[in-house]
């Protein structure tokens, strides 16, 4: 956006759902409604507002697909983006809580589907949620990004939101918060490390 | 965000006193404007859509300024329509995108503060008619603009290089605080371009790099685009025009006021204009003369709405063309990985600026011209969702792995091209659709001359080059679509209420008034004839301190009080 947001305008083409987070979906929200809402110190294990215990494992199970945990490396789970989806289901997306549902559903359809006799997305192991996965993207592209969507803006958020718990998205991609930086920036901006590159 | 009253009240005034000026909209123009008037002793209000921020309410928080259109318009209670033919039904889709606080767009933007070149004023004449265009040149020069350039630049504190571009256009001086520090996007840029032939200059920014006026300079947060500068370094009008304007004891800055009317006397004059406050309460605010600064989008509405018995299809429309050809610049954009760290992130958004394509060599047969420079303007989420290669994997380990290593090792090339001007892409106003105030919503309809596409795909191969003699160890062209649509919203809205000569091809004189009504003024993006290459800011506060001085002229000259008459 801003002055030549331009960039940005010709390659975001991917579904309309994918604004429902991230553009499209603004809110009269302000400050002091965002702070009473929304507190950083839940735990993972407080209730949830919105979403059943059900439909909070259905997201969880999705989110671990989209960024795994791995052995000291915190993935959507650990940064706690249930948490992020439920606090905005509970305030100002409000209006996407039936497609967000509705996707959810999506899962456990197409996990009976691929999996005769499994009625839920969360019954799989691993590698067949990834199938699920894969068949839910190809076939109803809206809806995986319904899910996906949340997933990225709950782990690379500022945590304020409820989400990327102990910076967790932040410190995976080495994005440090910081109100002053200095040269050099990165490896190439000094007219000696630039030789050195050629 | 909260919003903040400033210690020391500024004046007020009473709805039924008959200012000076009333102005609409506190950006870019607005400001310089208001600025300018009450300095020269004018009572002048500003009555602004948004709130009044202040540094201590901007954030690093991405999704608060996105997610919640924290510093823009909110499309929830103020949708947009779109559609691509004016033989279609709009359907309702956020399509433009402006600031709405104190401050408007300067506010949230990038900062880039490069003026136009001299053929951007006389194209036409230079290349020729182009079918399916209503190209003109510019009822005045570049020479004639720029002491205004010189203006904008010396008053609110512009970072720079004179001399640094071949390409530039005559100055009378140079800048008054020197170029940002290069970060690796730029030294990366500067490598490419060296090899290439061309030549990579420091960025004009609306950033300071040393203290002017009683601001710091930048401390390299890396939060600029779309957010609003914690440090006040970027040089908005916020920071800069609606603070001296308020300092003179003469102008009062009234936020959260949405204007629905412009009003008009039987003689066909303005008296005021009417606004909803912030509990929707409705005001008839008088003044002697108006001056519309709201934006390419919302000026024209406001005009469209402004219906009476004397201007039955809006006010100042006599020509027809208040709305109509819409510009909002076209580009590609291209990425790349390198091998060491870029840390983008890190400091403005982009530090070299390349102009070699600014024109073009005519026997590509390609009308207009463009930029480039290298880039980094994604903060953590839009990494995650448009950073990656269009084909790298969405989600998943390798998904995961990607976004790891790449996030400090990614720098894009923006392309910012001109593009032409067209009657039928047009804002109008929505038959059906309504805002929260019950107003018609703003309706788009846009589709890219054929020209502007080859254009963009043209640049689109330039961008790949400089990324590739850069030293990418891999690179990726986004697509260009072209069906009209450009998927995210339009954030510079020039060309709808075009400056001209000629009152059946243009909404505006030479000095901005309205050739159907003495005492309306208009200056922002809708001014504009052609659209540059990209980056309108600078000239439209050029053209907002140029306009300003006729109006200030005219006021004491008495021609504002002048007899009711239409001037057509």
């Amino acid at each position: 956006m801003q002055d030549d947001s331009l960039d940005r305008r010709q390659f975001l083409r991917a579904s309309g759902t994918l604004a429902l987070w991230f553009v499209t979906t603004p809110a009269i929200l302000r400050a002091d409604d965002r702070d009473a809402d929304v507190s950083s110190g839940q735990s993972s294990a407080a209730a949830y507002k919105v979403l059943t215990p059900a439909q909070a494992a259905t997201f969880t199970a999705f989110a671990s697909q989209v960024i795994p945990s791995e052995p000291g490396s915190p993935g959507a789970r650990e940064a706690n983006v249930t948490r992020f989806a439920d606090n905005g289901l509970a305030s100002h997306v409000a209006a996407q809580r039936p497609v967000f549902l509705q996707a959810l559903a999506a899962l456990d359809t197409e996990a009976a589907r691929i999996v005769p006799g499994v009625r839920e997305f969360t019954a799989l192991p691993q590698s067949q949620q990834g199938d699920v996965m894969r068949a839910l993207d190809a076939s109803h592209h809206d809806l995986f990004e319904t899910l996906r969507i949340p997933v990225l803006a709950g782990m690379f958020s500022n945590p304020s939101y409820g989400g990327n718990a102990n910076k967790a998205g932040w410190t995976l991609i080495g994005f440090e918060d910081r109100f002053y930086w200095s040269a050099p920036f990165g490896d190439y901006d000094t007219a000696a490390q630039l030789r050195r590159h050629d | 965000m909260t919003e903040r009253h400033l210690a020391a009240p500024s004046v007020r005034y009473a709805t039924s006193d008959e200012v000076d000026f009333v102005i609409v909209g506190a950006g870019s123009a607005g400001g310089a404007v208001a600025r300018e008037l009450s300095r020269a002793g004018f009572r002048v209000i500003v009555l602004e859509q948004g709130p009044h921020l202040h540094e201590a309410d901007f954030r690093h928080d991405e999704y608060g300024v996105f997610a919640l259109a924290a510093l823009t318009n909110d499309w929830r209670v103020s949708p947009n329509t779109y559609r691509a033919r004016d033989t279609d039904t709009a359907v309702e889709k956020p399509f433009v995108q402006y600031g709405r606080v104190v401050g408007g767009g300067s506010v949230h933007f990038t900062g880039n503060y490069w003026r136009f070149h001299e053929v951007d004023f006389v194209e036409h004449t230079r290349k020729g008619a182009i079918a399916g265009a209503d190209r003109d040149d510019w009822p005045i020069t570049y020479a004639e603009l720029e002491p205004y350039y010189d203006r904008a630049e010396w008053e609110i504190g512009v970072s720079g290089l004179a001399g640094a571009s071949p390409f530039d256009p005559p100055r009378r001086r140079g800048y008054p605080v020197p170029p940002l520090p290069i970060q690796s996007t730029g030294a990366l840029a500067e490598r490419g371009a060296r090899k290439l032939g061309w030549h990579a200059f420091p960025s004009p920014m609306a950033i300071l790099s040393q203290p002017y006026k009683g601001r710091s300079p930048c401390a390299h947060c890396g939060f600029c685009e779309t957010f609003g500068c914690e440090m006040r370094a970027k040089s908005s009008t916020l920071v800069t025009m609606i603070p001296e304007a308020q300092k003179t004891g003469h102008c009062e800055i009234r936020a959260n006021s949405f204007v629905r009317q412009v009003e008009v006397n039987d003689a066909g004059r303005v008296t005021g204009l009417t606004y909803f406050d912030a509990k929707k309460h409705e005001h008839l605010q008088r003044a002697k003369a108006v001056v519309l600064c709201a934006n390419g989008a919302e000026t024209p509405r406001l005009l469209l709405m402004s219906t009476s018995a004397r201007f039955p299809h809006g006010l100042a429309n006599s020509s027809g063309w208040v709305g109509t050809h819409l510009m909002c610049n076209g580009g590609a954009f291209v990425g790349g990985a390198f091998e060491h760290q870029v840390n983008g992130y890190r400091g403005v958004v982009d530090t070299r600026v390349i102009h070699d394509f600014y024109e073009l060599d005519p026997a590509l047969g390609i009308d207009g011209g463009g930029g480039l420079d290298m880039r980094h303007d994604f903060p953590p989420i839009s990494f995650a969702m448009f950073g990656l290669p269009p084909d790298a994997p969405t989600w998943g380990l390798e998904f995961k792995r990607m976004l790891r290593d790449w996030f400090t090792r990614t720098a894009y090339v923006l392309s910012h091209t001109t593009q032409l001007p067209q009657m039928s892409n047009a804002i109008s106003l929505d038959p059906t659709v309504k805002d929260a105030w019950g107003l018609p919503a703003i309706r788009v309809t846009f589709r890219e001359h054929a020209n502007d596409l080859t254009l963009y795909h043209y640049m689109r191969d330039r961008a790949m080059e400089l990324m590739q003699a850069a030293g990418a160890t891999t690179q990726w062209p986004y697509p260009i679509e072209g069906g009209g649509d450009p998927g995210l919203p339009i954030v510079h809205l020039l060309g709808t209420c075009r400056m001209g000569n000629d009152p059946a091809r243009s909404v505006v004189d030479a000095q901005h008034r309205a050739h159907d009504v003495d005492n309306l003024f208009i200056v922002d993006g809708s001014s504009f004839v052609t659209s540059g290459r990209g980056q309108p800011t600078l000239t439209i506060q050029a053209l907002a301190f140029r306009a300003a001085e006729h109006m200030g002229r005219m006021a004491k000259a008495g021609e504002l009080r002048a007899a009711a008459r239409l001037r057509r």
